[in-house]
């Protein structure tokens, strides 16, 4: 514990010294040269008192060197007093031959430590007409000659000739020449039509960069460089950069005596033009998502509202940030739907981006003020914000989280007896319509058709009831035609029946039981007229076996002699004393009857 | 007896309980799907029970909204359609049959249907064709014993009541025998139609080289008659015939 203490006490010691004492081997060169053309090569260290040793030439040809230089600077700011000393081992070298070429590390030991610069690598070019580097060492052979076209242009370079609507395209005004020049009057810069554009901080031109383009080398500087966002598709041309160059020339004949060294120079504006370009600007694809506004670029999307649980009609700030890489200019406030109950003012957008080579860069800021106009719980849903992304070529949603927000009652701040003031009443508001939702009851979920219709039994059920029903009907038509055949019967046998009893009368009459000689008699009548009219002997009375005779064909009278003979019966049976008939009579009255009987009723 | 009874029973319970559980959960499982917003797996879930034959309203209803929140509008219709022959009264499906007509292209004066065939149909729908099929049977069969009772029965008010009764059955087992076939025929073989493809022409003839009628386009309920071949004449709403390929539409 106490050694990390130690360390962390001392470390900035530690760095600060160090940093002081920082050695750094610094080396250079031009990157491109001629052929034959003279190298300046400096390695810079910024110490004194070490050994430098250094790299060896092999491609080239030392002119002379290492000359040394030492610079010393004492600065006092706020007394504190900073010293800088510098050293510079300077080489002349010149090319030989084409090709690209390394010169390997210096190196600088002081204290036992070693130091190494950057190798150096240099490409060496044919150029016959080479007359950059203000001319060292070299002779001109031309006066007064007049800037050709391929000594001085400027460009416009683009870095994409293809792109999406939407999609940033850098733009690079850009500067060559072989010649002097003193300066730049005027640059006009084209409205690049079809294009939304940003300025790219550039820092000023101050110094040209040598350049190899097309095995020629070249003095370059970048004026300026512009984001450019197309706003529509098809092929747009971008328009030429008008630029106005001092040049320095040569003027009148040069000295016989003193040759260039007195030469006078006039400074002569030239006018220089870029070239039209022109970018294809495709369309993006079809499928466009609904919350897609036009956005490109890579995106990511965050909301946050500064307060979850606040009273009635106080102000809350819902805020939906987009972060990335894009247009933002057409990042457009994202379609929040809002639950009613809130009142939401207008969004205010606050951008803070930054423009690069890389495109735009940074966030914008979409504020709701929100004052909620009833109390209870609200949910603010998600929000989803479409943008294409042209790395990957497709359509990307990212969504905010949904955030919930608890309204409470307002305290009432009146004090005293409150007045109710009934509600003016709302109209129920309507968002839009929508099916209504699945059922969710599974219900009597079975296979299903018309089995019964197209099934045999079924037809069959009815059949079968049918001829159950004839069947039934045909069976009682038989057991009543049988029980008929039975009373038939009865008839055939009454007849005899009745003579049986009779017989036995007529015997109880030879003996003289004129009591047992008429309740056989009546007996064998009633019995003889039950079975004869097929009428049990317990339902036969007098008027139903009349009835039943007249039905079957009574016409002489036959019922009224039946009821006679058995009234004098029953007269004599219960009332002895009365006069009755003689017994002969009444057994030929009776038997005279039954005979009837037989014959006349069927 | 008993025992095979027995049997027979448990082994039905073995075969169709599971059979029964299994498709319910499909059908729930699909809900789920549909909850959550994954109308396409709902879709699939529903559309494969309905292929293996399990037909209900709900199924049907279900079915149609998924097609609807796929956007699949003549999809969405026809199964509307064919939920309301399961429940021709069902409030929320006529409610969206009525939202996904509107997001049809056709617009067209409708000739109402007659006011007695309408309510046929409609009886005809209430219940299934084989409901309609039992309760006819067994109007039928009681029928027949109470005209048995009539005749054989002595009590003369007995008889009076069992004739008016069974004369009525029968009447009614008849009349439900009749709305059987026609649940049947709407139902499992409706000439009602709706068109798929999203543009088609009628011919006058059952031919390409036909001369051209008219254009309908999807979503749209049409009546199919004759079919030659490839093509079938469909009658539109407001009454117009007119021949177009078989595979422009698909039945109800």
């Amino acid at each position: 514990m106490r050694f990390i203490i130690l360390i962390l006490f001392s470390s900035p010691i530690l760095f600060a010294r160090s940093e002081a004492q920082e050695i750094v081997l610094r080396v250079d060169y031009p990157k491109v040269v001629t052929v034959g053309e003279q190298i300046r090569l400096v390695y810079t260290v910024n110490t004194s008192g070490g050994d430098f040793e250094s790299p060896p030439f092999d491609d080239f040809y030392k002119l002379s060197g290492p000359n040394t230089s030492y610079s010393s600077s004492i600065r006092i700011i706020n007394n504190k007093r900073t010293t800088e000393t510098s050293y510079s081992y300077i080489f002349y070298l010149q090319a030989t031959r084409e090709g690209k070429f390394t010169i390997p590390s210096a190196k600088y030991s002081r204290g036992g430590k070693t130091y190494e610069s950057e190798p150096a690598v240099i490409e060496v070019i044919k150029d016959g007409a080479g007359r950059t580097g203000a001319g060292q060492g070299e002779q001109r052979t031309e006066t007064g000659q007049e800037a050709g076209e391929s000594d001085m242009f400027v460009r416009v370079l683009l870095s994409k000739r293809e792109v999406f609507v939407g999609e940033p395209v850098v733009a690079t005004v850009k500067f060559f020449t072989r010649t002097d020049i003193s300066g730049f009057n005027e640059i006009k810069y084209p409205t690049f039509n079809g294009f939304l554009k940003e300025e790219i901080e550039t820092p000023g031109l101050t110094s040209l960069e040598r350049e190899n383009i097309d095995g020629v080398v070249y003095g370059t500087g970048v004026f300026q460089r512009f984001l450019l966002y197309p706003q529509r598709t098809g092929e747009i041309v971008v328009d030429p950069v008008t630029l106005t160059v001092l040049l320095r020339q040569r003027s009148g004949i040069s000295d016989p005596f003193f040759g260039d060294m007195f030469q006078s120079f006039t400074t002569v504006p030239r006018v220089l033009a870029s070239k039209p370009q022109t970018i294809i600007v495709k369309s993006l694809p079809e499928n466009r998502p609904s919350g897609f506004t036009g956005a490109v670029g890579s995106f990511e999307i965050i909301s946050a509202i500064d307060k979850d649980t606040v009273a009635v009609n106080d102000a809350i700030t819902y805020r939906i940030t987009l972060s990335g890489k894009g247009n933002f200019r057409l990042a457009d406030a994202p379609g929040v739907t809002f639950p009613a109950g809130l009142e939401v003012y207008d969004p205010k957008t606050t951008s803070n981006v930054v423009n690069s080579v890389s495109g735009t860069n940074g966030n914008r800021t979409f504020e709701y003020l929100i004052i909620p106009r009833s109390s209870g719980d609200f949910t603010i849903p998600s929000v989803n914000w479409s943008f294409f992304d042209p790395a990957a070529n497709q359509y990307k949603t990212i969504s905010t989280a949904p955030a919930r927000l608890h309204v409470l009652r307002g305290e009432s701040s009146a004090t005293g007896p409150q007045m109710f003031t009934p509600s003016a009443g709302e109209e129920i508001q309507y968002f839009g319509s929508d099916i209504r939702f699945i059922s969710t009851m599974t219900g009597d979920l079975s296979k299903s058709g018309p089995f019964a219709l197209s099934s045999r039994a079924f037809y069959s059920a009815y059949g079968l009831s049918a001829l159950v029903f004839v069947l039934v009907i045909l069976i009682r038509r038989e057991q009543v035609k049988r029980n008929s055949d039975k009373a038939k019967l009865m008839n055939r046998r009454a007849g005899r029946i009745a003579a049986r009893r009779l017989k036995t009368a007529y015997d109880y009459m030879k003996r003289s039981e004129n009591e047992k000689f008429y309740e056989e008699v009546l007996s064998s009548l009633w019995g003889y007229a039950s079975n004869k009219l097929n009428i049990p002997l317990s339902e036969l009375s007098g008027d139903k076996a009349a009835e039943a005779m007249k039905r079957r064909g009574d016409v002489t009278g036959l019922s009224e002699r039946l009821l006679g003979l058995t009234n004098v019966c029953e007269m004599v049976r219960y009332a002895p004393a009365s006069p009755g008939d003689d017994p002969g009579k009444i057994y030929e009255r009776a038997a005279s009857l039954i005979r009837d009987m037989e014959e006349q009723l069927d | 007896m008993k025992r095979i009874l027995l049997v027979f029973s448990i082994l039905a319970a073995v075969v169709i309980s599971p059979l029964a559980n299994e498709s319910k959960q499909r059908f729930d499982k699909g809900a789920e799907y549909y909850r959550n917003g994954d109308f396409r797996t709902a879709a699939d879930i529903w559309t494969d029970l309905y292929n293996s034959g399990y037909d209900n309203f709900e199924l049907l209803y279900n079915l149609g909204n998924a097609w609807f929140k796929l956007e699949e509008i003549p999809l969405s219709v026809i199964f509307y359609e064919r939920a309301l022959l399961r429940r021709p009264m069902d409030d929320d499906a006529r409610y969206n049959l009525s939202i996904a007509k509107t997001l049809t292209r056709d617009r067209y004066e409708t000739i109402p249907e007659i006011f007695l065939i309408r309510w046929y149909n409609l009886s005809a729908l209430a219940l299934s064709s084989d409901r309609w099929a039992v309760i006819s049977l067994t109007c039928f069969i009681v029928s027949l014993s109470l005209m048995l009772l009539f005749l054989f029965t002595s009590r003369y008010r007995l008889k009076r009541i069992a004739f008016l009764i069974s004369v009525f059955l029968f009447v009614a087992s008849a009349a439900s025998f009749l709305f059987s076939l026609r649940n049947s025929k709407l139902v499992y073989n409706n000439p009602e139609a709706v068109i798929l493809s999203p543009v088609i022409t009628g011919r006058s003839a059952p031919s390409e080289s036909g001369q051209e009628l008219f254009v309908i386009h999807e979503g749209l309920k049409v009546k199919t008659g004759e079919q030659i071949g490839e093509w079938c004449e469909i009658r539109l709403p407001d009454g117009n015939r007119g021949w177009v390929p078989v595979t422009s539409f698909e039945r109800i």
